[in-house]
């Protein structure tokens, strides 16, 4: 028994189980959630140095698996960071089967977890691009369900993603170059450049971003903000590994400042695009967008100390995501017409009070508005980027103004008294849609008003990377 | 070792992959596709042991087979349509792909320095050429199944410029997957499309 035998091997093969339950979804929904959940409680619980004391013995748990002459490695430090991939995927499975996305949800989830977790530990790490390639295939047929044509906006994801394995492939040949040779300083910038493009192809940075929006007008709600949350998160670990592993990388003061740079780009774009958008789901694309700037922001301020506000982000940013798929999931559901055109949206605060309320609160909490679960951290990466990178704090503020004027204008549609598509009767919101919006919003809440209770225990995940600077 | 007869797997690579390129006919661009994986197999042959080189060739193989019987089964909606004249969309990719082609001959020394590759000159030939005419593809089309077929032929271009420079059983193990994966992707995509047009 081994670390990633538990969070890997097991989890892919009881997947394999869940395949062949597909016809028994909700049997199949109670069983993942179950698994999923002991899972996330065995990653806390576990001990940091993987050595279980008995009165009478000691017994280690291994931390490598090899695979064809490459290991597998999970070790104590990475356990916090296992358990938020696992606690996605929890969230997400409770709600599949409310929502019922697809019949394939449940596996399909549960692999490109056990994927996510493969990148964030395979040794040499460079092959988690073949992995993140093999997670955007099997994403398919949870983006693009039969019964809907064939989106451009996923196929432009496959061909990205397939673009950017060649360039991270490519960039782990030259960098075993440059670990022979140090002075190749020729080597040294391409392999850079090559590693920031395979990076900004994988995350959708601009002018890389397109199929973020596309997907999530076209895609289910739910299946979007799981995959798309997901990939957020590991992805902004993944880059810190490149920076932790690379002395050279990390010390080329070109590479922090594209990376902030890159970031406000996203941010500014990212809010202005929101602005004229006419369709609610898209958003969400755009959320996305300015949130993995802020990631990008929060790391290339790692030297002064931005990177426990980029651990910090993670949960109560998930939390929004989840707010948001839950209730446009939930509107969905109540009125499978409903196409989120701004047409449609006229007084659904009048339908659906809760549910057109949670998706304003979302917004306004992934924007960092006071009061709200990411306002801390993100008051304190103004703060940073205000005192180490000033030039950037028109450019953020311009994104903030955007996305806060695409949140008002969705906030006088929503409470419009009149209507086009969508009934002005109130209509009822049934219990189970109501009460995970409820424990939800709590724990933002609590998150908020005490932010030191729950969120230090969520710096762990920066244990591994002991080479980057922590304050 | 004389390794000039090698520019005739590179040429059937090159070959291949413009008519991938040009051509709508999904019976010529499936035999096309796997003329481009027996290229990519004689060629693999240099810098690998027939047994590892020939799980390259048995993948494409499958990858065409897979997309073949998807093609063949779905119906009416993929006829197949007698052979045409070129018109002038499938002109221009012609010229795009030959440019493509030439720059690919003209720049080998540079890209052979780029790639530290004494040797090699036609594996990186058909590499460079088949990843640049596969990104022509991607670029250019719209449709599912050949922009699939795009992707298929830039990442056997990648795998033999890999095969060169790093040997490696799991990341073998791990293209093959992204090879069936792509093709099983693309059959998915044909499947599905073909249900709305018929339903």
């Amino acid at each position: 028994m081994s670390t990633p035998l538990i969070w890997i091997v097991i989890p892919i093969g009881f997947a394999g189980l869940l395949a062949l339950l597909h016809n028994k979804p909700r049997l199949s929904s109670i069983l993942t959630c179950i698994f999923t959940l002991g899972l996330v409680v065995l990653a806390f619980i576990f001990p940091k140095d993987l050595a279980f004391v008995l009165p009478d013995q000691r017994i280690e748990i291994p931390s490598n698996l090899v695979i064809l002459n490459r290991t597998l490695q999970i070790t104590g430090g990475s356990l916090t960071m296992v358990a938020l991939l696992y606690a996605i995927t929890l969230l997400w499975n409770l709600g599949n089967s409310v929502f019922k996305v697809s019949i394939w949800f449940n596996a399909l989830s549960l692999v490109i977890t056990a994927l996510w977790v493969t990148v964030l530990s395979v040794i040499p790490f460079l092959y988690a691009a073949l992995l993140i390639e093999l997670i955007a295939l099997l994403s398919v047929p949870l983006l693009s369900p039969r019964g809907k044509k064939t989106d451009q906006g996923l196929l432009r994801y496959i061909v990205f993603e397939t673009l950017a394995l060649a360039l991270i492939l490519l960039t782990g040949w030259m960098l075993s170059g440059i670990s022979a040779v140090p002075a190749a300083s020729p080597l040294l910038v391409r392999a850079s450049i090559m590693l920031l493009f395979g990076f900004a192809l994988w995350i959708g940075a601009f002018p890389f971003h397109s199929w973020i929006p596309m997907i999530s007008q076209s895609s289910a709600p739910w299946a979007v903000s799981f995959l798309l949350a997901i990939m957020q998160t590991a992805l902004s670990v993944f880059l810190l590994t490149f920076l932790d592993q690379y002395a050279w990388l990390r010390n080329l003061p070109q590479v922090y400042t594209s990376l902030r740079w890159l970031g406000v780009i996203m941010i500014t774009f990212g809010g202005l695009a929101a602005t004229l958008q006419l369709n609610l789901a898209r958003h969400f694309g755009y959320l996305i967008i300015m949130e993995t700037g802020y990631s990008l922001l929060a790391i290339s301020l790692a030297p002064q100390g931005g990177l426990p506000y980029l651990a910090m982000l993670l949960l109560p940013r998930v939390l929004s995501y989840f707010l948001w798929g839950w209730a446009l999931s939930g509107i969905r559901q109540l009125q499978p017409e409903a196409s989120f055109e701004q047409g449609s949206l006229s007084g659904l605060y009048h339908t659906f009070p809760l549910l057109s309320m949670s998706i304003l609160v979302s917004m306004l909490s992934l924007l960092g508005f006071p009061l709200l679960p990411l306002f801390p951290q993100k008051q304190m990466l103004w703060l940073l980027a205000s005192q180490n990178a000033p030039e950037t704090i028109p450019f953020i503020i311009i994104g903030g103004l955007g996305m806060l004027v695409a949140i008002l204008r969705l906030f006088s549609l929503f409470i419009r008294n009149e209507s086009n598509n969508i009934s002005p009767t109130p209509q009822k919101e049934p219990a189970k849609l109501v009460v995970p919006i409820i424990l939800v919003l709590i724990l933002m809440l609590t998150i908020a008003t005490a932010p030191q209770a729950i969120l230090p225990s969520i710096m762990e995940i920066l244990a591994p990377f002991t080479h980057l600077s922590m304050p | 070792m004389n390794i000039s007869w090698l520019f005739i797997p590179a040429g059937l690579m090159l070959l291949a992959a413009e008519v991938n390129l040009t051509r709508r006919q999904w019976l010529v661009n499936l035999i096309a596709l796997a003329a481009q994986y027996l290229g990519m197999f004689l060629l693999l042959t240099l810098v690998r042991p027939p047994t590892l080189a020939a799980i390259k060739l048995i993948v494409g193989w499958m990858d065409t087979l897979v997309l073949y019987i998807t093609l063949a089964s779905v119906g009416e909606f993929y006829t197949l349509k007698a052979p045409q004249r070129l018109s002038s969309g499938q002109i221009f990719r012609l010229l795009a792909g030959l440019f493509m082609i030439v720059f690919t001959i003209v720049f080998l020394p540079q890209i052979q320095s780029l790639f530290l590759m004494e040797g090699n000159q036609p594996l990186l030939l058909a590499a460079v050429g088949t990843m640049l005419l596969g990104l022509l593809q991607v670029s250019m089309i719209s449709e599912p199944f050949y922009i699939i077929l795009g992707l298929l032929t830039f990442l056997s271009g990648f795998e033999l410029l890999y095969a060169a420079l790093e040997l490696s059983l799991l990341l073998e193990a791990l293209f093959a997957g992204i090879n069936l994966g792509l093709a099983l992707v693309g059959a998915y995509f044909l499947v599905k499309d073909a249900e709305i047009e018929q339903p």
